[in-house]
């Protein structure tokens, strides 16, 4: 295997681009170790005052309830001391979109697409724990996060 | 002045100017058709003339038109929003286009009798019914196309009867209710309302079945079921038509109509069909 590192200073976060001649079960167990790597690095949320890290691939989604910002995975709810613009910012070119003023969404964990008459998208996280409704105004930055 | 205002000021404009230029044509016509028996412009309502005099009926004719062409203009802003705001907002723009357009009809002369002008509001019904059902079908492709890429997406239904469920229903408005109302409040009480139905309303609603077989072929590939919808809704609409006029031989015209409607609409959904395999192979290749 050629390993190869590009500097960009344009880049906010690594950017990895696997090139292969096919997608063989080695391929795809790499691109899997490096999505891994990504979603273990540890997030630090807080219960009761006491910090707990998070491994980033288990967060279902940020949200906003007016007492403050919280994190939920499907352990519990943590409180969190960034406001949420300042999680879209450090999650920029992730799987952690935001999807309407008040929740960022890890795209990883939803299980489940339903759209209402009106136009809002109900997403279903990891099978049915948390469930978060995207606004027609987040669409765009959903469809850049997945690539379309 | 914020962005928004401007946005609002400017389609107002433009969509009043635009709306005094085309319905002075074709508010001529109809008044041309409806009052002097042949498609002539005349540009006021010889009813409206006679009823409050040439100057303020010309006046009254084209404010109306104005404000008829304002409220097209500003058609899509209601529905640039989502949840309560675009019930509210389109209910809004709807009374508004109900109000103005009932005034012109009532006014002009042009629906004979309240079960006409019912039907034009019938008409206007359908307008925002598929005004809302494109936009949702819009919506239904654009969600797709984010579970497909978060390896959400089903596998595709026999016939792709699923997928075309949409667009079925759009065909039902679009060649079945739209062609019925829009015959009956066009063609009521003249001479030869199937003739009109087979020159004016054939062309337009096979152009229109087309774009939408498009926009389904370029999302899911060849779907059969939404040609043969177009075909099969458009001939039960004009068979209703043949119960108003009691054309002697309906049979022959009305299965070309059909045929014609149901060629457009495969057309567009072959072309698109083709797109969606073209867009496949590229992708695979990447």
């Amino acid at each position: 295997m050629k390993v190869e590192v590009k500097i960009d200073p344009d880049l906010s976060r690594p950017h990895v681009i696997i090139r292969a001649p096919a997608a063989t079960p080695e391929v795809l167990a790499l691109a899997e170790r490096l999505r891994r790597e990504e979603t273990s690095a540890p997030f630090t949320a807080f219960r009761e005052n006491e910090a707990v890290l998070i491994p980033l691939g288990d967060i279902l989604r940020f949200y906003a309830d007016g007492k403050g910002v919280s994190c939920q995975t499907e352990k519990g709810t943590f409180a969190v001391r960034q406001r949420l613009y300042e999680l879209e910012e450090e999650f920029a070119g992730t799987r952690f979109v935001r999807v309407s003023n008040s929740e960022i969404v890890n795209l990883d964990r939803v299980t489940a697409l339903d759209l209402s008459l009106t136009g809002t998208i109900r997403m279903t996280l990891a099978g049915g724990a948390a469930v978060a409704f995207a606004s027609r105004r987040y669409v765009k930055k959903i469809k850049e996060a997945v690539g379309l | 002045m914020n962005e928004m205002k401007r946005a609002w000021l400017v389609r107002i404009l433009a969509g009043g100017l635009c709306g005094m230029a085309g319905l002075f044509l074709l508010g001529g016509l109809f008044n041309g058709a409806r009052f002097q028996g042949a498609w002539e412009i005349v540009a006021v309502s010889p009813q409206m003339a006679e009823r409050m005099g040439l100057p303020l009926a010309a006046v009254l004719q084209f404010g109306l038109y104005f404000l008829f062409g304002a409220g097209l203009g500003v058609a899509t802003l209601p529905f640039a929003d989502e949840g309560e705001q675009l019930a509210l907002r389109s209910a809004l723009h709807f009374l508004y286009m109900a109000a103005v357009s009932s005034a012109l009809v009532l006014l002009t002369g042009w629906a004979l009798d309240a079960a006409m002008w019912l039907v034009e509001l019938l008409l206007l019904v359908l307008l925002y019914v598929m005004i809302w059902l494109g936009r949702w079908i819009a919506w239904c492709g654009e969600l797709d196309a984010i579970r497909e890429k978060l390896g959400l997406a089903p596998a595709p239904s026999p016939l792709r009867w699923r997928e075309s469920l949409p667009h079925i229903g759009f065909a039902a408005l679009l060649c079945l209710a739209v062609p019925a109302a829009l015959s009956v409040t066009l063609f009521y009480g003249m001479d030869d309302p199937t003739r009109g139905m087979i020159t004016i309303i054939t062309p337009l609603t096979a152009i229109a079945a087309c774009v939408p077989g498009i926009s389904l072929g370029r999302r899911h590939g060849f779907c059969p079921l939404y040609p043969l919808a177009c075909g099969g809704f458009y001939l039960l609409s004009l068979f209703g038509l043949y119960f108003v006029d009691r054309y002697r031989d309906p049979t022959v015209p009305f299965l070309v109509c059909a045929t014609v409607v149901l060629a457009a609409a495969l057309a567009g959904n072959l072309c698109g069909g083709l797109l969606h395999q073209r867009g496949r192979k590229k992708e695979a290749a990447a």
